[in-house]
């Protein structure tokens, strides 16, 4: 009798052990994981910026499940931290997203503001340019000629705008200059991005000659958003040398802008990346004159030579690989 | 005496499939999980596409971090340590995909500050001119 009661006490001992090891197991509670905290602070300041908020709802909803899992009290330190490493993750994530997303819709208002700009260059160069033909009735006629030498023509190798002869006779600029407008509206109208290119350099060479500088920028701009978008990488070197013209001609004061523009073409990358840095050096060691404004015929031997390297690649680009 | 034997005898019979039982619950218990195959493949695609996205310019420590984290759930798959091996396939997912977004954003910038440079530069221009010729 005495051994049983023995052996029931002991066992009743080790029971009240094993529970006691049980309890004490469970009575360390299961924490929220550190960070997590900070994860959904950043969350609700997304979610708060009336900018970003609407703009990524799918990434902000996947971030907002992830950080309440992170919130979700846990045992295992380690899974805890791992819940708020992707938490924090996706709340970045989504962040970046709805910047991304706000930036393309701002995208439309600064296009509508170049075009605005642009438009009024455009406008302010017409009427100058309508004063100018009411003083010449003998002009006109002259303009009519010009302009039926340079109609479009289609060949086999595609329509060939017949620019060459007459672009840079001396006095004939102004004549040349309209019948490339009407060429840039002819090769809008047909889709021939190439011949566009050509007709805006050519027009930003003739407007920097008669010092209508901001048409010429803006037939710049014009050139470097055609190239853009139809990716003719192999006609940017015109873009390069219209740009340097610009620039030798601005004086210091426009320098700065230059090689920025120069650097943004970096993104047309499969240009001749020696003719960009010729014309940075050109800009960096001889065109600019401190305080003055030289015209590109002043601008010495170096951007006569950078033109003919241009115009050598491009004759060379366009029997390899100029497209259809 | 008898009673006891037999009870013996009964009790034999579920000796063998109660041992089979065991050691096919010990086998299963001991056997390792399979690899996170789908975690590895879903990180090695987000990093894939944050390299094609130019993330490296514009995103470079989320894109080294990626892909350490890839690196680190390779060793831990070689070491059969599946569960360490999915999660940091999974972190270095999340990091690859912030990458992305973080290089999207940045190149949404770019072209918006380029087109307010270049129209800046405009309008200086027409400024300038107007003020050379009234």
């Amino acid at each position: 009798m005495t051994a049983k009661t023995h052996r029931m006490n002991t066992n009743a001992l080790i029971a009240a052990t094993v529970s006691s090891i049980l309890l004490a197991a469970c009575a360390a509670a299961p924490q929220i994981p550190a960070g997590a905290a900070q994860a959904r602070s950043k969350l609700t300041q997304l979610r708060s910026d009336q900018e970003l908020a609407t703009r990524a709802p799918v990434a902000i909803q996947e971030a907002d499940a992830a950080v309440r899992a992170a919130e979700t009290p846990q045992k295992d330190e380690a899974l805890g931290a791992h819940r708020v490493y992707i938490a924090d993750r996706k709340v970045d994530t989504a962040w970046a997203l709805a910047e991304s997303r706000l930036a393309e819709d701002q995208r439309a208002a600064l296009g509508a503001d170049r075009e605005g700009a642009r438009l009024d260059a455009r406008t302010r160069e017409a009427d100058a340019a309508k004063l100018a033909a009411a003083a010449s009735a003998a002009e006109s006629a002259e303009l009519q000629r010009q302009i039926d030498e340079l109609q479009a023509k289609e060949t086999d190798r595609g329509l060939v705008l017949t620019l060459g002869d007459v672009l840079f006779q001396q006095g004939e600029h102004a004549m040349a200059r309209t019948a490339l407008d009407e060429s840039v509206r002819l090769a809008e109208a047909i889709g021939k991005p190439l011949q566009l290119t050509e007709a805006l350099y050519l027009l930003a060479c003739i407007d920097l000659h008669e010092n209508r500088r901001e048409r010429s920028l803006a037939n710049i701009i014009r050139l470097r958003d055609v190239l853009s978008e139809n990716r003719l990488d192999v006609r940017a070197p015109m873009l390069i040398l219209a740009t340097a013209q610009w620039a030798v001609s601005s004086g210091d004061k426009n320098k700065a802008d230059a090689f920025r523009w120069l650097g943004a073409l970096g993104r047309l990358d499969d240009i001749d990346s020696t003719l960009r840095n010729k014309a940075r050096q050109l800009l960096a060691d001889e065109g600019i004159t401190a305080g003055a404004e030289a015209s590109p015929s002043e601008a010495g031997p170096s951007l006569a030579q950078l033109e003919r390297e241009v115009v050598a690649f491009l004759a060379h680009a366009s029997h390899e690989k100029e497209p259809d | 005496m008898n009673v006891t034997s037999q009870d013996r005898r009964g009790g034999s019979r579920w000796h063998a499939p109660l041992a089979v039982a065991g050691a096919l619950m010990l086998a299963a218990c001991a056997s390792t999980p399979p690899a996170p195959t789908a975690s590895l493949q879903a990180a090695q695609q987000a990093i894939a596409t944050a390299e094609r996205a130019e993330a490296g310019n514009y995103a470079a420590g989320e894109l080294a971090e990626a892909r350490a984290k890839l690196a680190s759930a390779d060793t831990a798959v070689n070491e059969k340590e599946m569960v360490m091996a999915e999660r940091f396939a999974d972190e270095s997912r999340a990091n690859a995909e912030l990458a992305s977004a973080k290089t999207s954003a940045a190149k949404a910038k770019a072209v918006n500050d380029e087109m307010k440079l270049s129209t800046g530069t405009l309008i200086e221009e027409m400024e300038r001119s107007s003020g050379a010729t009234p």
